[in-house]
């Protein structure tokens, strides 16, 4: 299947999909500049809803997800450095872990420095090295919380 | 300043010098301990002209800091023949020829673990943090090879992300799970060792404030822990024991007996450089000054004074020059702050930014407490490891 890639503009913010594992995706308003900064981590401004909703759907083709069901998610340009994603310069987001099929996945920037919540765990970021998804280098970096 | 680079070539993960030893962490998680000195002096055979100096800049940074060194600079010929030979070396990356053989020992650690967060040696042993616990191991060091005495012991099974030594004492950062201190870590107060107290509720690491310690529960949010000391007589047997084990006179015996958030010092900057607390972007500390880079790249030091039962004050700020990058990792050392960016390690002295290398890295190790080694940084890469010494060519004539 192929990922429908038209938002539906909602109260909430933009909706995408299903994509081609059936899964909606919600871009939300709240992440995006109208919420409060103190608590809501926002998307960059480079990042489109579209591009965000493509970085959920490759996240979920790629299986990106870790043990406790969340996907994680990183955008690696032509020079293979990560992109920022968020406006505190973020370079990896989550996706919550979303049972409900009938619920709209979201997702956010978040920065390993702030928590373990924000980090992915150790062996989930070892595949990703040696998937080559993120360079060893990069990859450590996300490890001990520097990025 | 002038800096002069080694590379040594390899696949490797972090690697840092310690009692003449290149102490190197293979991809494997192994330790690989290479005779440092013995390369230093592979490298003077290789490059007569370069005979002595590297002792000097990569083995024996006390010498440099010698009266008798500074006194060399009196002499201009001396003097001009001394800089002239190391703004030649520093032109180019010195690199051992393919023919020269290192011969290293090697130790499998055997510890289960997807990634070691981070290293520290202290007093001889060395700490390992892990994604699965903290590890310490023993060594003799002064065996002509270095031997592993016994296995690797667990401490402690919270992820250990970073770590900081001093005082007797090894505090650990855990992230959500906490900040952990283990006290008294070589039994000098003869008091129960192998503990570990659970001290703040957060941390991603720590950093000493003279006898304090700031715990940072994020990258801008540190905390202020008062530590509380006994005095150590070393008049006993333990010297003769081991001669090169550190004696530390005063001992941590307790950490956090006062405690203060410290977010409100930086009103004066929000009041004074008209800067948001959004936009902080990393906060370091030495003894006494704090560090605040901000996204746009703004750059601010706060001085701090701590009187007995009283929260800390601000003694007074100063603004640099940023860099426009976003920092990941600040390192002391000698000759100023070393700080790792996204994608360069940068030293900050007198004010200015000198470039240490250019190239994002796996680990930045620098070796302020040590008297050899003192001006060194040791940046691990993908590619292999850059030693870098740093001379200041300024001070030194100065000084003369």
């Amino acid at each position: 299947m192929i990922d429908i890639i038209t938002g539906i503009s909602t109260q909430l913010g933009i909706q995408f999909g299903p994509n081609g594992t059936g899964k909606k995706y919600l871009s939300y308003n709240e992440h995006r500049g109208n919420g409060d900064p103190r608590f809501k981590s926002k998307w960059h401004p480079d990042i489109t809803p579209l591009t965000e909703y493509q970085i959920f759907c490759n996240a979920d083709h790629g299986n990106w997800y870790c043990s406790q069901g969340h996907y994680w998610g990183v955008d690696i340009d032509n020079n293979n450095k990560p992109k920022t994603l968020g406006c505190r310069r973020e370079i990896l987001c989550k996706f919550p872990h979303n049972a409900n099929p009938s619920i709209p996945w979201h997702g956010f920037p978040v920065s390993p420095e702030n928590g373990d919540n924000d980090t992915p765990p150790s062996d989930f970021i070892e595949n990703w090295i040696n998937n080559g998804v993120v360079s060893r280098t990069l990859g450590r970096k996300i490890q001990r919380r520097k990025v | 300043m002038k800096t002069v680079t080694i590379f040594l070539p390899g696949v490797f993960e972090d690697a840092c010098i310690y009692m003449g030893r290149l102490l190197v962490i293979t991809a494997e998680w192994n330790f690989q301990f290479y005779n440092y000195e013995q390369i230093i002096q592979k490298l003077e055979n290789q490059s007569p002209r370069s005979q002595s100096l590297l002792t000097y800049l990569f083995t024996r940074n006390d010498w440099l800091a010698s009266n008798q060194f500074k006194a060399l600079a009196k002499n201009e010929d001396i003097r001009n023949a001394i800089l002239n030979n190391i703004d030649e070396l520093s032109r180019t990356t010195i690199e051992l020829n393919s023919s020269q053989k290192l011969d290293p020992k090697v130790y499998k650690l055997g510890i289960p673990a997807y990634v070691f967060l981070d290293v520290e040696v202290y007093n001889q042993r060395v700490y390992i943090g892990a994604d699965t616990g903290l590890y310490h191991v023993d060594f003799n060091w002064m065996s002509d090879s270095v031997e592993m005495l016994g296995k690797p012991q667990k401490r402690h099974d919270a992820k250990s992300i970073s770590m900081s030594t001093k005082y007797g004492s090894i505090n650990v950062s855990s992230g959500d799970e906490g900040l952990f201190c283990a006290f008294d870590e070589f039994g000098r107060a003869n008091s129960n060792r192998n503990s570990i107290k659970k001290i703040d509720n957060k941390s991603i690491r720590t950093s000493w404030f003279n006898t304090d310690l700031l715990n940072y529960s994020t990258s801008t949010s540190p905390t202020f822990l008062c530590g509380s000391y006994e005095r150590i007589d070393y008049s006993g047997s333990d010297r003769k024991s081991n001669p090169l084990f550190k004696r530390e006179s005063n001992l941590l015996r307790e950490l956090g007996t006062e405690k203060y958030e410290l977010d409100y010092l930086f009103t004066i900057l929000y009041e004074k450089e008209s800067i948001g607390d959004q936009t902080i972007q990393y906060v370091y500390n030495s003894n006494g000054t704090m560090f605040i880079y901000t996204f746009e790249g703004n750059f601010y030091s706060i001085g701090i004074q701590k009187s007995e039962g009283e929260r800390p004050r601000v003694r007074f700020t100063k603004t640099y020059k940023g860099e426009n990058t976003r920092i990941l990792s600040v390192h002391p050392s000698k000759n100023g702050l070393i700080i790792e960016t996204n994608d360069r390690i940068l030293l900050f002295a007198n004010d200015k930014w000198h470039k240490i290398l250019d190239s994002e890295v796996l680990s930045v190790r620098t070796h302020m407490k040590s008297k050899r080694y003192q001006n060194i940084v040791v940046n691990t890469t993908e590619e292999g490891i850059y030693i870098t010494s740093m001379f200041n060519e300024n001070e030194w004539i100065k000084s003369s």
